[in-house]
């Protein structure tokens, strides 16, 4: 093993990703630097200072009750285990392909570079990484034990290694489990096994929390104090004396304790190594030759090469849904996002959830703004979705297509929002009019729900367009960094949020001035659609 | 057909220009060779032809229309094949040659018959069904080519057609782009390849260092010059003691 080596590679596939461009300030090439270095540092400081805070309130609240009841460690450790949840739904966008599929493992693999490098360096940039998504993760945790647990060299040790030493867990399972599931395809992609890969861990932890939650609340039922403490002194302590989780939670408080987690810890890497390593270049080979035999040709008879016609609109609409197909990650993330309604409803039908969310409509239906909950619920489904928001950075290197084409900026624009329409919205409709019969609303209210809410995806489409027009991520080597890990997906939610809000806010205020709705969400229409067309405009005909 | 009018292109305020003062004319039915060493400025030349680069300075006027001001209009005339291939390649050849024939306006009724002509001379057959994924380089390059012409433009611009093409694709390419030319079209095309641009082209200009330092008829070349292309193009370019710095570099 020669760790000169391991450390090039690792630093040269990080100056080659450039994870951070997407976070970059001021990138823009031309227009007002100032406004947007502005702009976007208060959107990521917002992002990052709302994770932070949900995050952190949590973790607060656990150890404020944890060292009430005397069991702080037993706290940490279980903020401990929900950072490492976090941590693997985080590693599980990204693993597959920064160790099998990304498109300079061809390069690599050209090199006189062992296995056991190759996968080291991989590791380490993964590591790298999930160190970003470690500061949300992690920080709170740590200022939370200063706070709880009070200052001491003890305390300050244990904080720099559970900061340094929390990724490795994570990774090492995410790590097991993606070379596994590479091994057992035989490199393969398998839309639903991928599906369910990408989001299992979220989806596991969603399920996880929720029945846990559930059963505190049932315990919280009583009205006596002691019950309540002895629901949550459960709740803590089940989680806190996970073995590994309760080492962590322990080591603030022992030496001995910090020395067996970091002796753990490396053990556990070390471990995970032993059995990654040997299957690492043949887990590459697999994706290699899988690829290779993944483009079968059909025979056809020769007289079938004749071409078909469509108009310009259409066919735009058509490139979309190939640049969608262009890669794996495209395709699967977004298929998830449009059976978001449909996962929740099943994830709260399991956990238990859905009980009491159908007590609190059930209370709430008599209420006039029933038909505006409804409606604003089902809205919100549409505010999450990333298609527009990612549609420039998808297109990637053949952006450059839109600029050698005689095709009219406009009906560019009109096409990825068309394709928005069919895509998403189409289906987002049969939820509201589901949504509609399944809580017995008059049936009326279709006639200006379906409208409002096809303006209101429209405008969702644009703002996204919008934000991903202004700063397109169009260098990007692993598809998860055009749409999953763009930060204009974040954006985009955020725009789309700001321009579906009057609307829904008249509907809070009062119900009658729903044309004032209406109103409101198609200027925002046209003022979107003059600065989408000046965005687009700038990208594909100037430099 | 083409005319570039004090054409400059400067990346940055503080760094060399890219292409100065570019200043020539390419006649319709001419093959032009833009001949060039790497970093000379053809491909920030070809990108500005194509609408993709904006100049700092000067135009290209193409057919009387303005790249800059009328982009949608000299789009449409133009047939390119760019030096690396782009495609989705989740479409299949024929699903790609769709596209542009829908992109391009081309009249349904001439798709099928011109579609048919190109896909049996570049012999692409029997792959023009399967995704252009599963595509050779030379295949993409030929359904490259294959797309260019199927609109039947004015103007093709080739950027360094040949690489990738097998021997039987090349000389088709080179008689494809002769016959375009005696129709009345007009070929402005990129190549390191000497030997192509003399064997086929009308016209050639060589850049050098963003600007052009020789613009000459070939066949006035060949009467004047006893010197092959190759020697003056290193002549030009500022590389004819290369034996001597091939020597150094190997001992």
């Amino acid at each position: 093993m020669r760790i000169n080596v391991v450390l090039s590679l690792v630093k040269n596939q990080i100056i080659a990703a450039k994870p951070l461009e997407q976070f970059a300030l001021g990138a823009s090439k031309k227009g007002n630097k100032v406004v947007g270095f502005i702009v976007k540092l208060l959107a990521i400081s917002l992002i990052a200072s709302s994770f932070l805070f949900l995050i952190g309130s949590s973790y607060f609240g656990y150890l404020f009750i944890s060292k009430s009841i005397n069991i702080l460690n037993k706290g940490i450790a279980l903020c401990a285990f929900a950072s490492t949840i976090f941590l693997l739904f985080i590693s599980t966008t990204y693993l597959e392909h920064t160790y099998f599929r990304g498109k300079d493992i061809a390069l690599w693999h050209l090199l006189p570079i062992s296995k056991s490098e190759f996968f080291l360096s991989r590791f380490l940039v993964s590591y790298s990484y999930s160190l970003l998504a470690n500061v949300i993760a992690t920080l709170p945790l740590v200022v939370g034990i200063f706070y709880f647990a009070g200052f001491s060299l003890l305390t300050l040790v244990s904080s720099i290694f559970i900061f340094i030493l929390l990724p490795i867990l994570p990774l090492v399972i995410g790590s097991l489990l993606v070379t596994l599931k590479v091994y057992a395809l035989k490199g393969k992609n398998i839309k639903i096994i991928d599906f369910i890969f990408n989001n299992g861990p979220f989806l596991f932890s969603i399920l996880y929390f929720s029945k846990i939650s559930n059963d505190m609340t049932s315990l919280l039922a009583t009205n006596k104090i002691e019950d309540q403490i002895a629901a949550y002194s459960a709740f803590i302590s089940k989680i806190g004396s996970l073995p590994y989780f309760s080492l962590m939670g322990k080591m603030f408080f022992s030496p001995v304790s910090l020395l067996l987690f970091v002796f753990i810890t490396l053990c556990v890497f070390g471990i995970s190594y032993l059995i990654i390593s040997p299957l690492f270049l043949k887990c590459i080979n697999l994706v290699k030759s899988a690829n290779q035999n993944g483009e079968k040709k059909k025979k056809r008879k020769p007289s079938d090469n004749s071409i078909g016609g469509s108009s310009i609109i259409i066919s735009l609409i058509k490139r979309e849904l190939y640049i969608l197909q262009g890669e794996k990650g495209f395709l699967a993330e977004s298929i998830s996002e449009a059976f978001i309604p449909l996962i929740l409803i099943v994830v709260w039908q399991i956990s238990g959830s859905l009980d009491s969310i159908n007590m609190l409509l059930d209370d709430l239906s008599t209420n006039g703004l029933f038909v505006a909950i409804i409606f604003v619920i089902v809205q919100l489904f549409a505010v999450m979705v990333l298609i527009s928001s990612t549609s420039v950075s998808r297109e990637g290197k053949l952006f450059t297509i839109n600029k050698l084409l005689p095709i009219d900026v406009k009906l560019i624009v009109k096409s990825k929002v068309c394709f928005h329409l069919l895509f998403v919205t189409v289906l987002q409709i049969v939820y509201l009019i589901a949504f509609v019969f399944y809580f017995h609303l008059d049936t009326n209210n279709l006639l200006w729900m379906i409208p409002l809410y096809l303006v209101n995806s429209i405008n969702i489409s644009l703002s996204g367009l919008f934000v991903d027009y202004s700063n397109p991520k169009l260098q990007w080597d692993v598809s998860t960094s055009a749409m999953k890990r763009n930060i204009n997906a974040l954006f985009g939610m955020l725009a789309a949020l700001i321009v579906v809000a009057p609307s829904i806010l008249i509907l809070f205020f009062k119900m009658d001035l729903i044309i004032l709705a209406f109103v409101f969400s198609f200027t925002i229409l046209i003022v979107l659609w003059y600065f989408v067309l000046k965005a687009a405009n700038k990208l594909i005909n100037f430099d | 057909m083409i005319e570039f009018n004090n054409l400059s292109k400067q990346y940055q305020k503080d760094k060399p220009f890219a292409v100065k003062d570019l200043n020539f004319e390419v006649k319709s039915g001419e093959i032009f060779g833009f001949l060039g060493p790497n970093g000379a400025g053809k491909s920030t030349t070809i990108n500005m032809l194509m609408g993709t680069l904006t100049p700092t300075s000067g135009e290209i006027i193409i057919d009387g229309h303005s790249v800059s001001k009328e982009s949608l209009i000299t789009k449409a005339m133009i047939g390119f094949v760019p030096d690396e291939p782009l495609f989705y390649e989740k479409m299949t050849g024929l699903q790609h040659l769709s596209f542009i024939c829908d992109v391009f306006e081309v009249d349904k009724s001439l798709r099928k018959e011109r579609s048919e002509k190109l896909i049996k001379l570049f012999n692409l057959e029997n792959a023009i069904q399967d995704r252009i994924s599963s595509y050779s380089h030379g295949m993409k390059q030929k359904l490259g080519i294959i797309a260019a012409l199927i609109h039947e433009p004015k103007l093709l611009v080739f950027d360094e057609p040949m690489v990738g093409l097998d021997p039987k694709a090349s000389f088709i390419l080179k008689d494809v782009m002769r016959r375009f030319c005696d129709k009345g079209g007009t070929v402005f095309f990129s190549t390191h390849v000497m030997e192509v641009a003399q064997n086929v082209c009308d016209t050639i200009a060589i850049i050098s260092k963003g600007e052009i330092v020789l613009n000459t008829k070939l066949k006035d070349f060949n009467e004047k010059e006893n010197a092959s292309l190759e020697s003056l193009f290193l002549e030009l370019t500022g590389n004819e003691d290369l034996g001597a710095v091939v020597d150094e570099a190997m001992l």
